[in-house]
């Protein structure tokens, strides 16, 4: 991964806007486009035909001047063409009278002969022209042409290739060919390529991120990563995932070429919405998907260009609720994702075992007696791309500095690189651990008996166990006070591990967050030996676990849910099931109070008690559980207690019931606790 | 054998006009038309005295001399006009004024300014195949395609490598289009100046042969020498455009 400070190119509040012929309007092509690209990271750029890629790339690359904007390359504003940024063009520019060998020389005049003659043979090898070098173009087919047009770019030595649809005017086969051909090269030279293509398949095929852009006046829809393996066959189950993601970024259907979302413009945006969603993580687009279905204008500004990397996470069986309503199960039933059909705890070392199979939660409409274990860099673009398939406008790279809420009345947001705030009715807080309104109004409050840190990485070969609990989410209780590792598989065999204790600063600092996990992992024998043939994917990542709750969560003019109104410690695999059932709740506060504003304070006050008591019942539970692990295992085991622990773990805590099952098993607890204490 | 069929038709038409001046001479008992027969004994007459390859010689002389002053001022004027549009904007309006005047019409000031020596002749072959050179250099400069400039722009080069390796290959073609333009109007109008006041070239020997006595065979000889001459000069300029180094243009 990149690690400079600046990124390779960085584009900030582009506009492009083509002066009017004769009496017309001026053509708007380009609105507010924003976004980054990391060293070495391979972007493609598609969109419906003449949204204004091309035109988008040319101001890239220094041949257009934007109207408004600017574009930053390795922190430097771009003035016009550099050597440093080739540009490969659809047609090919190679120059016909020269000889092949004279093209890829073009840009070498600083070399001495033979050193000339040298890179002009080593990049000819690399493309497979050997032979040709007194060839002149026209003499070539169309497919050689375009690999002296690579050649002569990576001759020059640039950082950085723009490349405007350069496989365009060639043959199925020989696209396919090239497409293999370039991504080995970019394996191997490790360029920054930004690559404009109409052909989806293409940008599957070849890119890290993949931007999706709206049709005219173009802006950036969203980013889809893809993280498969390359060389990427056309139709492994990944692959279609990420196509499917695409299709529905440009709003258009995979299986009619139809169009299934109107198209959003970033300058209407910028009039004023009904509600703004600061987040695009899983509770800003749940809520967004929501807004969308109640037909309420929204727009989301998305801060992170990037999607959470290596992070797993579990879902609990009430989501499933939402995900139906939404239109998102059958994403999550066909996506890919390791289905969950229970939890496993072990205890003393794993010579203790227990299992909760998951039921099917009839009451609240949900038939399957299984939710799933999710690769959140994957679920979050793909929760986002359902919102804006469903049309939902998605700004992204929109940082939000500062929501001026003012009496509630009219709030706005600010976007940093943007002049007007954002006018909206109801500004919601999704902006996750950020907890942007939370700060801003100071409602944030850390719970100081629940402080944990958590050391986690990806690993492979990972013993899951056997039989059919074997891609269940286990839970192993260590032997430090409040101390468990989770085992989330996240495919067939990636699985993430991550210890969890009490906060220690210190593990942040060098190998000491290494060394812990090891020691952790070390102390409890059954994991210990499913770890034995474990290999680590990346460096393990140290994030600390502080829970927090706001003591308000909604107010005049706005709302905050998922992350940003509580963060509640992992455990029972809390969070994802906070962002859904929050927004569920919102949208609900939300539609209400914009069809009556008089009850809106009514609406707030109910949304606020109602999630606060969820998060209230999730923490209340989870100190339960780190009381005493085995005490609290043992009520799994108990007739009376199971049933209401069991619908508490599975997720049902947001209702008053919930919060009354909650109290009858602290009661449960506490005899349970006495009788031990008699014995 | 497929070109000696493509050939074939002309050859008759050739042969039948041929035949049909003859019968018509003959049958018009004319004294002073020639028929083909006289017109061959009179070039060989010429061929053996000498004087046809002095003619020739003379008036290529002139042309060459012309024509390559034209392409050495033409062709930079024409990049220029086609590089900077205000040289363009400039100067173009004074040759599309200049450009339809025949230069026929200049061949008095010619004999004004440079008198009746080579000069004359030279100076009007120069001005009828500038103009076409100037224009075709400056429509093959605004007609390089903006890739390859954006391309050469991109990698940085300098000026002088623009030119020599981008601007002026890639108007070449058109360049050639030009020349041959010029040197075709360049032949015609070597004729008509040498028709005044010179004692040489194929002009003077058309001129000569009919006030030297109504020769007309040695009037017609040189009118069909011309016309080959013409023929082969045009032919040479075709094999240009053959090079490798243009035929991308007409490649497709």
């Amino acid at each position: 991964m990149p690690t400079s400070d600046s990124p390779a190119i960085a584009v900030r509040d582009l506009w492009v806007e083509f002066p009017a012929r004769g009496s017309g309007e001026p053509l708007h092509v380009l609105e507010e486009v924003s976004f980054e690209v990391s060293r070495g990271e391979f972007v493609c750029i598609v969109g419906p035909s003449g949204c204004g890629k091309s035109t988008l790339l040319n101001v890239i690359g220094g041949f257009l001047s934007p109207t408004r904007g600017e574009v930053l390359v390795q922190g430097e504003p771009v003035r016009g063409p550099d050597p440093r940024r080739i540009f490969v063009f659809q047609e090919s520019a190679v120059f016909p009278w020269l000889t092949v060998a004279e093209n890829v020389a073009f840009g070498l005049a600083h070399l001495s002969r033979e050193e000339r003659a040298r890179t002009v043979a080593h990049y000819l090898s690399l493309v497979g022209l050997v032979g040709f070098e007194r060839s002149h173009p026209p003499e070539i087919s169309g497919g050689m042409r375009q690999r002296v047009e690579i050649a002569r770019a990576l001759a020059a030595n640039p950082d950085v290739l723009y490349m405007d649809e350069p496989f365009g005017a060639l043959d199925y086969l020989t696209r396919l060919k090239l497409r293999a051909d370039l991504t080995r090269i970019w394996q191997r030279e490790r360029k920054t390529i930004l690559f404009v293509t109409h052909d989806i398949e293409e940008a599957v095929q070849l890119a890290d991120r993949v931007l999706v852009m709206t049709p005219r006046p173009a802006t950036v829809r969203r980013f889809v990563s893809v993280e498969l393996a390359r060389p990427r066959a056309l139709g492994s189950p990944g692959y279609a995932v990420a196509r499917s993601a695409i299709f529905a970024g440009i709003g258009v259907s995979e299986a009619t070429g139809e169009e299934t979302a109107p198209a959003p413009s970033a300058a209407a945006a910028a009039r004023g919405t009904d509600v703004v969603v600061i987040g695009g993580g899983p509770a800003g687009s749940i809520l967004a998907s929501y807004l969308g279905r109640a037909g309420i204008d929204h727009v989301v500004l998305d801060r992170a260009v990037h999607p959470r990397r290596h992070v797993g996470e579990s879902l609990v069986c009430s989501t499933t609720r939402v995900f139906a309503e939404i239109g998102f199960l059958d994403a999550l039933e066909t996506g890919g994702f390791v289905k969950k059909h229970g939890a496993v705890f072990t205890l003393d070392g794993g010579r203790r075992e227990l299992a909760l199979p998951f039921r099917a939660m009839p009451d609240l409409g949900i038939a399957q007696d299984h939710t799933y274990h999710v690769d959140r860099a994957r679920f979050d673009e793909l929760l986002l791309a359902h919102a804006a398939a469903r049309g939902s406008r998605i700004r992204q790279a929109a940082e939000v500095e500062r929501v001026e809420l003012g009496d509630g009345s009219a709030p706005s947001v600010r976007v940093a690189g943007v002049p007007e705030p954002l006018r909206a009715r109801i500004v919601a807080d999704a902006s996750g651990r950020a907890a942007l309104l939370g700060r801003q109004l100071r409602t944030r409050r850390n719970d100081a008996r629940l402080n944990q840190v958590a050391v986690h990485g990806w690993f492979r070969g990972v013993d899951r166990g056997r039989g059919e609990t074997a891609d269940w989410i286990h839970i192993h209780v260590l032997g430090a006070p409040r101390a468990w590792a989770w085992q989330i598989p996240i495919s067939a065999d990636v699985t993430s591990i991550g210890v969890v204790c009490e906060g220690q600063p210190a593990l942040g600092r060098d190998e000491t967050g290494e060394r812990f996990f090891a020691s952790m992992i070390a102390s409890h024998g059954l994991l210990a030996t499913r770890m034995a043939k474990a290999q680590s994917l990346h460096a393990l990542e140290v994030e600390g676990s502080q829970s927090y709750f706001g003591e308000r969560v909604a107010g005049p003019g706005w709302i905050a849910l998922g992350d940003a109104a509580q963060f509640v410690d992992p455990v029972f695999s809390s969070g994802v099931s906070v962002a859904a059932e929050s927004a569920r709740l919102a949208v609900r506060a939300i539609s209400d109070s914009l069809a009556d504003p008089a009850r809106a304070a009514e609406c707030f006050a109910d949304y606020d008690e109602t999630v606060r008591r969820g998060g209230e019942v999730w923490r209340e539970l989870i100190l339960l559980f780190y009381r005493m692990p085995p005490l609290f295992l043992g009520l799994l085991e108990d007739a009376s207690a199971r049933p209401a622990l069991q619908s508490l773990l599975q997720g049902r805590v947001f209702a008053a019931d919930d919060a009354l099952a909650l109290a009858e098993l602290q009661a449960r607890a506490r005899e349970l606790e006495r009788e031990a204490a008699a014995r | 054998m497929t070109r000696i069929k493509q050939a074939l038709p002309s050859v008759a038409v050739l042969a039948l006009l041929i035949a049909l001046w003859w019968t018509v001479v003959v049958a018009s008992g004319s004294v002073i038309f020639p028929t083909p027969g006289q017109v061959v004994t009179g070039t060989v007459e010429l061929i053996r005295d000498g004087t046809l390859g002095q003619h020739i010689a003379a008036s290529l002389v002139r042309v060459a001399a012309g024509f390559l002053l034209a392409v050495g001022i033409g062709v930079p004027i024409g990049l220029w006009m086609g590089w900077k549009q205000a040289a363009f904007n400039t100067l173009n309006p004074i040759f599309q004024i200049l450009r339809p005047i025949s230069p026929i019409a200049w061949i008095p000031i010619a004999i004004l300014w440079f008198g009746v020596g080579n000069a004359s002749p030279i100076y009007l072959i120069f001005i009828s195949s500038v103009f076409p050179l100037v224009v075709q250099t400056t429509v093959g400069v605004h007609t390089i395609d903006a890739r390859y400039l954006r391309a050469a722009e991109n990698f940085g080069v300098s000026r002088f490598t623009l030119f020599r390796r981008v601007v002026i290959p890639a108007a070449l073609p058109q360049i050639l289009v030009g020349m041959r333009i010029g040197l075709g109007v360049a032949w015609l109008v070597v004729v008509a100046a040498e028709m005044i006041a010179l004692r040489s070239g194929l002009g003077y020997l058309i001129i000569d042969s009919r006030n030297a006595g109504n020769r007309y065979d040695l009037v017609i000889a040189g009118m069909i020498i011309i016309g080959l001459i013409g023929l082969l000069l045009d032919g040479a300029m075709r094999l240009l455009e053959q090079l490798k180094w243009v035929r991308w243009r007409y490649a497709h």
